[in-house]
């Protein structure tokens, strides 16, 4: 079985920014309105077309039980990518289940991390909501994306569970290859920072192919063409996708009282990560 | 469900003349000449799995010689043959709705694999004298559009997989499938078609059952394919061109859009639906069409599509 290479993470933590540099290194095009490479392996399309059944005639328990099938078959599909960005916890939601990424099928994981005070500003601005909304999602335990509704999603619903469980699954997951890269690390020293997690995938590159790379996703540039051509990534409704691109941002847009919300309630693993003293 | 109670009955679908001892009632009667039954459904028992996979998943297995066995526990176990025989072993407790939404998606998708013909991904509807299909992945809006265009007086041929013959002897054709569509809550909201009288086949999902006849007509006549559509989903709505790219690569894209086009490659396909795609490419032209959910753009896209359709 070949292995698939996911490029895992919490939602607004980069992983977006690091599949356009990615994409600018293999040499595909930057075209934000058709999105990115390296697809979300919780699109519908390659589950229903591995699966040979459409699963929007199906329920989330019918598809939650069959992730883990979904996975082996996508690493054994050899005429597909090796790399897909994921949302998913590493756990499933059913105790008896199969996480969605057993083991034995990836044989690496690029986890990103970043400061859950500024995913909190971030994920408020990305699904339409208040911050405090954003804080108490980054809370719940039953925590989903793109949960079956009154409207057909292009994505399977992942389930996240909270903010510390989502990272602490993906670090101490059994028996996988993780490579850990900090959001802070990629905008405070990108070439490290990228070349390192380059290094990890095995993508072949030079400095000066990097440096194009990143100067081509630097966050203004994609912002601009965000504006320029639309994102397809972005949800209807939602004026930015690219809103701001900086660490350390929640200083100036969060209250002291959701400061505290936060860190009480992720403290443990905000200090595992050195996002508290 | 009670056995007894099945009486068998002939419709039309895609053309063929099934036989069904389950009820069918989103197909049409057949109401053709009295010609052989391509197509017959029955109720039976189905093996627990098939010898000698050569594919194997959860819901599907396709034997080394062609036979499918497909699977939702909740519903059925249907036994697909030759692209003429299916039998179905209903789940306790399923529905009649239940059992039949999977016989009318995938199973059809298995059985138009197994005769050697061109499912598409795609709705289609008549618009004059041709048809026009939408293609495109789950979500990107192909029943919506075909919707909105039976709403504006077009007549229905196919909701989600549509059925090309290109080998017709005036080209490539479109045979109708059912006088029916399903479109999940926001559709028939966007639309402004009431909700409550409307069934749903998974009673778990917002996903309705909507009559053509509620919202325009259905033609039960072939019709010839004018145009295909690539649905896209977008942050705004744009109408493309016709695809400039070179032909072959419009050929591999249109194979792309195949139903269930994996399961045909190792049904031996991968072949045949090559030289159909050819034969639409040189007959049909490909469009690109990328969309947001609304209807901004329909006036345009009804609009060219008239146009395309011309005579």
């Amino acid at each position: 079985m070949t292995g698939l290479s996911l490029l895992s993470s919490y939602p607004k933590s980069g992983n977006t920014w690091l599949r356009a540099v990615l994409s600018e290194i293999v040499g595909a095009p930057l075209q934000l309105h058709r999105g990115l490479p390296f697809n979300v392996s919780a699109n519908r399309h390659y589950f229903d077309e591995l699966m040979g059944i459409d699963s929007s005639d199906l329920t989330e328990p019918e598809i939650d039980v069959v992730r883990a099938d979904y996975c082996r078959a996508l690493a054994a599909a050899t005429d597909l990518p090796r790399i897909w960005k994921v949302h998913d916890c590493f756990y499933s939601p059913g105790q008896d289940l199969d996480p969605p990424f057993p083991p034995e099928a990836p044989v690496s994981v690029t986890y990103i991390v970043r400061d859950p005070r500024d995913i909190a500003v971030s994920l408020a601005n990305h699904f339409d909501k208040s911050i405090d909304e954003a804080i108490a999602c980054m809370q719940d335990r039953e925590l989903r994306l793109a949960r079956a509704g009154p409207k057909l999603k292009p994505q399977l619903s992942q389930y996240l569970s909270t903010w510390s469980d989502h990272v602490e699954s993906w670090l101490d997951a059994p028996g996988i290859r993780l490579h850990l890269v900090r959001y802070e690390d990629m905008v405070a020293k990108p070439e490290e920072a990228f070349a390192a997690v380059l290094h990890f995938l095995g993508i072949e590159f030079d400095s000066a192919k990097l440096s194009q790379a990143l100067s081509a996703c630097r966050f203004d540039a994609l912002q601009a063409i965000e504006a320029a051509e639309g994102f397809s990534e972005r949800l209807p409704g939602v004026a930015k996708f690219f809103r701001r691109g900086v660490a350390g941002g929640w200083r100036d847009s969060l209250t002291e009282d959701q400061v505290n919300r936060i860190e009480m309630a992720h403290a443990q693993v905000m200090r595992r990560l050195g996002y508290l003293a | 469900m009670s056995l007894a109670s099945i009486e068998e009955r002939d419709y039309q679908l895609y053309g063929w003349r099934v036989r069904s001892a389950l009820s069918l009632p989103q197909a049409l009667a057949w109401d053709g000449p009295d010609r052989q039954v391509d197509v017959e459904i029955r109720l039976g028992e189905v093996p627990e799995e098939l010898a000698d996979s050569v594919l194997s998943t959860p819901f599907l297995q396709i034997a080394a010689n062609g036979d499918c066995r497909l699977e939702v526990k909740a519903a059925a176990r249907y036994f697909v043959r030759q692209g003429k025989e299916v039998v179905v072993q209903p789940a306790n407790g399923a529905s009649m709705a239940e059992i039949s939404v999977f016989l009318l998606g995938s199973v059809i998708g298995l059985l138009c694999h197994q005769r050697g013909i061109f499912p598409l991904h795609a709705s289609c509807v008549r618009v004059g004298d041709g048809a026009v299909a939408f293609c495109g992945p789950s979500g990107a809006g192909k029943s919506t559009m075909a919707a909105s265009l039976v709403r504006r007086g077009h007549a229905l041929l196919c909701d989600d997989i549509t059925v090309v013959d290109p080998f017709a002897p005036g080209g490539p054709q479109v045979h109708p499938a059912m006088p029916r569509m399903r479109l999940w809550r926001d559709s028939l909201e966007a639309l402004q078609v009431p909700i409550d009288p409307l069934q749903r086949d998974r009673i778990e999902l917002e996903k309705y059952v909507l009559p053509a006849k509620e919202i325009g007509a259905f033609s039960k006549e072939p019709v010839p394919l004018r145009t295909i559509f690539l649905l896209r989903s977008a942050n705004s709505s744009k109408l493309e061109g016709v695809t400039s790219k070179p032909a072959m690569e419009t050929v591999f894209e249109l194979m792309r859009q195949v139903y269930r086009r994996r399961q045909a490659d190792i049904l031996g396909r991968k072949a045949g639906l090559f030289q159909s795609a050819t034969k639409i490419v040189d007959a049909v032209p490909v469009l690109s069409l990328a969309r947001q959910l609304d209807f901004g753009l329909m006036d345009e896209v009804e609009a060219r599509v008239k146009e395309l359709v011309a005579p």
